[in-house]
């Protein structure tokens, strides 16, 4: 149960993190959210 | 509503693109490494047999039997309890791939925690594999983690109780293999493990446990045989008989207040002789520079020559550093040196193991040289 709830934490904030990049228009900051977003899909998918 | 829409839409294939490519590099970690089925082995079996929930998940592992034509005797070895000791996992290996049973019997468990094997510890910049060069080309090996891989057990709690002493240890514990014996078969999924091998050794009958690991060179608990009381002569002896052929393997007594352990679990609760072996493994210290393939295979680094020459290691730190041969040939040597006094204290239940290379043999001709053709 509690893989399910991190599972989900981890996409939730995933779509967070890549809805402000579409949101944001500076380049810089765009770069650094599609860097955060790489561990949270990692973390999604139960590879690490 | 999005601004520079193109631009984040190249980004977020860009992060697709790593993921997938830092994902592979992550999943190889789960591909486990072809062991060779030697002439010895007369069947393979699986250690979700003995606790039939551990089936298709990544606690089941490979579990050798070595059944010879005379009666006798059954010796159990396993490897990988801790998947960073990487001589332990490579002597029981060598054991499967060489050994010839003539009396009694051998099982063989070269990964007794397969989740350890799939991942690395974090911060550590270890390498997940290293490569032997075999007379029919090069095997790889995983290096992996002292612990359970957190995928498979998480999260941590605040304090670890070991079950059935009751005993509290620190919360990374509880996913030490080495402090879940005896186990239980509806505990957490190290515990479950533990249960199997405890059930496999229960079921089996096993009149000899070893369970071979490795120490860092700074641990005064190193180059030694760790044995319960009732194995205790014949580990006396057996450490008398290595060091009149040039292999010191101290004697060690299980402390009965430290729980969880093979050698003081199985011992406790099963009938079998319970000792584990310790060999000196410089990449498992801090004292370290870099922590690359070479520093598993040589042992070799400037720091622990610096070390050993102010008298700060526990073991002979050898000129050529303390070398993947002189592990495994220590492991192997003291393994049928533990196999031969057993068979003369006990002559009813003799185990007679053939074919298995010396301790110079393996430092002379390498560990390659006794690895076989996957």
């Amino acid at each position: 149960m509690i893989l399910i709830l991190y599972r989900l934490l981890c996409v939730f904030i995933a779509l967070i993190i890549i809805w402000n990049m579409f949101r944001s228009d500076k380049t810089q900051e765009k770069v650094v959210y599609s860097f955060l977003i790489i561990p949270l899909l990692l973390r999604a998918f139960l590879i690490k | 509503m999005f601004p520079k829409l193109h631009i984040s839409l190249i980004l977020l294939v860009v992060s697709l693109l790593l993921a997938g490519i830092f994902g592979r590099d992550f999943m190889k970690l789960h591909e486990r490494e072809p062991v060779v089925k030697g002439p010895g082995v007369t069947r393979v079996g699986k250690l979700s047999s003995y606790l039939p929930a551990l089936k298709d998940t990544a606690g089941d592992t490979d579990v050798y039997y070595l059944e010879g034509k005379e009666p006798g005797g059954t010796v159990f070895v396993m490897g990988g309890v801790h998947a960073n000791e990487s001589a332990g996992m490579l002597s029981a290996v060598i054991l499967v791939e060489n050994a010839v049973v003539n009396a009694g019997r051998l099982i063989v468990v070269p990964h007794a925690n397969e989740s350890g094997f799939s991942n690395t510890a974090p911060s550590e910049g270890v390498p997940s594999r290293f490569h032997i060069k075999t007379t029919g080309g090069t095997r790889w090996f995983r290096y992996g983690d002292r612990l359970t891989n957190p995928i498979d057990q998480w999260p941590d709690p605040e304090v670890y109780v070991h079950y059935p002493s009751g005993q509290l240890l620190s919360d990374f514990e509880v996913r030490n293999l080495d402090r879940s014996f005896p186990g239980r078969p509806n505990g957490n999924f190290t515990e479950r493990v533990a249960y199997a091998l405890t059930e496999l050794v229960r079921k089996e009958k096993a009149d000899l446990s070893i369970d071979l690991h490795e120490a860092r060179p700074m641990n005064p608990i190193v180059n030694c045989i760790i044995t319960h009381e009732r194995a205790k002569e014949l580990s006396s002896l057996a450490s008398i008989d290595l060091d009149s052929k040039g292999v010191q393997m101290r004697l060690e007594p299980s402390p009965k207040k430290l729980r969880g352990m093979s050698h003081r679990e199985l011992g406790d609760h099963t009938e079998t002789l319970a000792v584990l072996m310790e060999t000196g493994n410089p990449i498992q210290d801090k004292l370290h520079a870099r922590a690359d393939e070479a520093l598993i295979l040589t042992g070799k680094d400037d720091f622990f020559a610096r070390a050993a020459s102010k008298g700060l290691l526990y073991v002979p730190y050898l000129e050529n550093g303390l070398s993947m041969e002189e592990r495994v040939g220590r492991n192997v040597s003291s393994f049928q040196e533990l196999v031969t006094v057993y068979s003369d204290l006990y002559p009813e239940k003799k185990v007679s193991v053939m074919h298995l290379p010396s301790y110079d043999q393996v430092r002379e001709k390498g560990v390659g040289q006794f690895l076989l053709k996957p």
